[in-house]
C-alpha cells in the first residue's frame, strides 16, 4: 500500500538536490528535473515559437544550456526561476534570428499555427483573441514582444520581468510602453484593411 | 482617461490569457530525445579532445623549430648591427682622411 520507494524518494529530492546529483553526472536526476519543469518551459516557449518544430528546439536548447551550466547555478534564487531566465534568453535568440532571416518583412497572411488548434476545450472567444494577438505580436521587434508577452499574457510584475531579461526596470517600462503603441497600431491596421 | 485603442487591447489581453496552448502532446518523451542528443554532444566533444591530445607532440615540435630559428636570426642580426657600425665608423675615417681633418 501507499507510493512505491521509487516514487516517494522522487517527490522527497528537491530541486537543488537534483541538481547536485546531476552534476555529478546522474542523469536520472537530470531527467527528472526536466520532467518536473518542462511543461512551464513549453508553455512560456509556445509563447514565441513559430510552429511545433521550433517551440521542440527552443526547449531542447532551454534544458541543454541549463545542463551545461549547472556549474553555474546557485541557490539564491529557485531552479525554476534560474530555468525561466535562460528560457527567456533562448526565445530571445529565436525571434532575433527569425527575425533576421526573414528579413524584417512579416507577409500579412503569415499566421503562427499548429500549436492553437488542438486544445478543443476552450471557448472560441478565447482562442480568437490569442491568434489575434499571437498575429501582432509576431510583428512586433523581438525585444518589445518578450517584454509584453511577459508583463501582459505571463502577468509578471515589471520587477520580475528585468530580473529574467536582465535589463533594468526602467528600460522594460520603455519597451512595453512602445510595444503596446506598435501593436496597437498593427491591430488597427489590420482591423481596417 | 483610457483611449479606445487601449480598451481593445487590454480585452485582447484578458481574452487571450485564459487561453493555454497544447502542449501535451510535444511534452511526450522529451525528456528522452533530450538525453540522446545531450549523450551525442558528450561523445563528440570526448571525440575531438582525443585528437586534441594526438596534437600536443607536433605543436610542441613546431615551437621548439621557431624557438631555435628566432634565437639564430637573432644572432646574425646582432652581428649585422656590428658590421653596420664598424662600417659607419669606417666611412668616417675616409671622410675626415679626405676632407682633411
Amino acid at each position: 500500500m501507499g507510493k512505491s520507494p521509487g516514487i516517494a524518494k522522487d517527490n522527497i529530492r528537491s530541486d537543488e538536490h537534483l541538481v547536485e546529483e546531476a552534476k555529478r553526472g546522474d542523469d536520472e536526476a537530470f531527467s527528472l528535473l526536466v520532467t518536473r519543469h518542462k511543461h512551464r518551459i513549453f508553455r512560456l516557449g509556445s509563447r514565441f515559437a513559430r510552429n511545433a518544430h521550433e517551440l521542440d528546439d527552443i526547449c531542447q536548447e532551454v534544458f541543454i544550456k541549463a545542463y551545461e551550466h549547472l556549474g553555474k547555478f546557485r541557490r539564491e534564487a529557485p531552479f525554476g526561476h534560474w530555468l525561466s531566465r535562460i528560457a527567456i534568453n533562448v526565445c530571445y535568440d529565436a525571434l532575433k534570428k527569425a527575425r533576421h532571416d526573414r528579413g524584417n518583412h512579416l507577409p500579412m497572411e503569415d499566421f503562427p499555427d499548429n500549436l492553437c488548434s488542438s486544445a478543443s476545450e476552450e471557448s472560441d472567444a478565447r482562442h480568437d483573441a490569442y491568434e489575434t494577438l499571437m498575429w501582432g505580436l509576431a510583428r512586433l521587434r523581438p525585444d518589445e514582444r518578450i517584454v509584453i508577452t511577459l508583463l501582459e499574457l505571463e502577468e509578471k510584475p515589471v520587477a520580475e520581468v528585468a530580473e529574467l531579461t536582465g535589463w533594468s526596470e526602467g528600460n522594460v517600462r520603455v519597451r512595453a510602453h512602445r510595444a503596446r503603441q506598435a501593436l496597437k497600431k498593427i491591430l488597427e491596421g489590420h482591423r481596417e484593411a | 482617461m483610457k483611449h479606445k485603442e487601449d480598451e481593445n487591447l487590454d480585452r485582447l489581453f484578458a481574452a487571450a490569457r485564459g487561453f493555454d496552448p497544447d502542449t501535451a502532446a510535444m511534452e511526450n518523451y522529451f525528456e528522452k530525445r533530450l538525453l540522446a542528443t545531450l549523450r551525442e554532444r558528450r561523445s563528440a566533444r570526448a571525440a575531438w579532445l582525443s585528437w586534441a591530445w594526438r596534437l600536443i607532440p607536433v605543436f610542441t615540435a613546431l615551437a621548439v623549430i621557431l624557438g631555435i630559428a628566432s634565437v639564430l636570426m637573432e644572432a646574425n642580426r646582432s652581428q649585422d648591427i656590428i658590421s653596420a657600425i664598424i662600417r659607419g665608423q669606417e666611412n668616417q675615417l675616409v671622410i675626415s682622411y679626405l676632407t682633411g681633418e
